[in-house]
């Protein structure tokens, strides 16, 4: 039983509420995704039955105490993720912060009166990849994969291992890997260090827009894989193309039940057409347990 | 029998005076060092966004006289304390005057938060002990030539007991 994930989560708490959290049985942390805080109403933990409070009402006192914490009492030092809305701290734990945005020049520039808090648990699946990765090559050569499924089926934990995989050489030849981790849930970037193992091999550019990164990845660290975590516009996918087109293999994720679906997508029309991708792994839930099923993307 | 009583009067006296010129030369030096640090912080915050603990460990670490006071602000703020208190607290181990403690307490309350704001605040600080070492060091010369014409005074009072 892995505790550590919600012993790191809940060490970023304030004291009054990091004594209730720790008061959860060892059993339970194991199996935590989520601590939620909300002025004026009990904390709770988010587990596979569903939301449990805890004795403790949550102030507004203790999300600025959490903020401070997590940003090690240093808010200019993760203003630019504060801005967006988030804080990566030690552990791999994100914690994403509600209230009244600041406003300059009709960008958000901060936020303010914080309302709600929520510490997501990362929990690290290594080996969930290993039986996939063969699949990423025929006969011997990177096969541009995309990953499929709905909103949390997993794409980002399936990446993520796909992506050590490739890079330590487990299950396939060994790889250099350069992800563009827009919103650092991937390797999860602390201080210049991933907090999620992502291999040997691979390089990572933290908090960067893909459109941005993608070719800076390009030209400076000569990758066979570029690896980008959902796909979303337009400009995404112009990188992806250019980045094709100069022999680089891609592994990215998208929100799509299936390819079907995809292609009933604007945007994902674009991508099918542009010939980037050679086939798609797609992520089904069947009663709890996850399964996978490839797909030919190829015309 | 007079001239050791008057020698021995006189050479107390000495070492009094002596023993507070070093007092007051530690605390100019001591706001000197503290000036210079705060001057730091600002160009580190402004210019790297060096997270607050580990420039205070590196700050501890180069300026020995002020180290003890920065890494008990740091063991503070990992006990869950709160920074105004814990650099008011500092000012106390540093025998700083109760204007400079209420800079740093000022201080403590926008340290930590928007860079700009904290860079403002380092500066207002600085300003502050700046002015407290100034006002010290005209207090110290008048001190001294006060001191000069006493130690004058006692002389020619020992001559004329000599006499």
């Amino acid at each position: 039983m892995d505790q550590r994930g919600y012993q790191d989560a809940a060490a970023v708490l304030p004291l009054r509420l990091r004594r209730e959290a720790m008061a959860l049985p060892e059993e339970r942390q194991a199996l935590a995704e989520e601590l939620r805080l909300q002025v004026g109403r009990a904390m709770t933990v988010l587990l596979p039955e569903g939301e449990v409070p805890f004795a403790v009402t949550v102030e507004q006192e203790d999300l600025e105490g959490l903020c401070n914490i997590a940003s090690d009492f240093s808010r200019y030092a993760a203003a630019e993720s504060l801005r967006k809305g988030y804080l990566s701290v030690r552990g791999g734990c994100r914690v994403g912060l509600c209230g009244s945005a600041i406003l300059k020049e009709g960008e958000t520039a901060g936020l303010r009166d914080f309302s709600s808090a929520a510490i997501r648990i990362p929990r690290e699946k290594k080996g969930i990849g290993e039986p996939l990765a063969p699949g990423l090559f025929r006969e011997g050569r990177f096969r541009s994969t995309l990953l499929l499924s709905p909103p949390g089926g997993g794409k980002t934990t399936l990446l993520r291992d796909l992506i050590r995989c490739l890079s330590d050489g487990v299950g396939c030849p060994g790889t250099r890997v350069a992800l563009a981790d827009e919103r650092g849930e991937v390797a999860v970037s602390r201080q210049g260090r991933a907090q999620m193992d992502l291999g040997q091999r691979t390089d990572i550019l933290d908090g960067c827009p893909k459109a941005q990164a993608i070719p800076m990845l390009l030209r400076c660290m000569n990758p066979q894989v570029i690896a980008v975590d959902e796909i979303t516009a337009e400009a995404d996918i112009r990188a992806m193309t250019m980045a094709a087109n100069c022999g680089v293999g891609l592994l990215a994720t998208i929100h799509a039940q299936d390819r079907a679906e995809l292609e009933g997508k604007p945007l994902a029309r674009m991508l099918l057409a542009s010939g980037a991708f050679a086939q798609a792994i797609v992520i089904e839930n069947r009663n709890g347990e996850r399964t996978y099923r490839w797909e030919e993307l190829a015309p | 029998m007079k001239a050791l009583g008057a020698a021995l009067v006189l050479a107390a006296a000495g070492g009094v005076w002596l023993r507070t010129l070093a007092g007051q030369r530690r605390e100019l030096d001591t706001l000197r060092r503290l000036a210079a640090l705060l001057a730091r912080m600002g160009a580190e915050i402004q210019g790297r966004r060096t997270p607050l603990p580990r420039l205070m460990e590196e700050l501890a670490r180069e300026e020995p006289r002020l180290g003890p006071g920065l890494r008990q602000v740091l063991s503070g703020l990992r006990a869950g304390e709160a920074l105004p208190g814990l650099l008011g607290r500092c000012a106390d181990t540093w025998s700083l005057s109760p204007w400079c403690r209420t800079a740093l307490w000022e201080l403590g309350c926008a340290l930590g938060g928007d860079a700009g704001e904290s860079a403002e605040a380092l500066a207002f600080a600085r300003q502050r002990v700046l002015e407290e070492l100034e006002e010290k060091r005209r207090s110290q010369r008048e001190r001294e030539r006060g001191s000069a014409a006493l130690c004058f005074s006692g002389a020619a009072l020992v001559v004329i007991l000599l006499l």
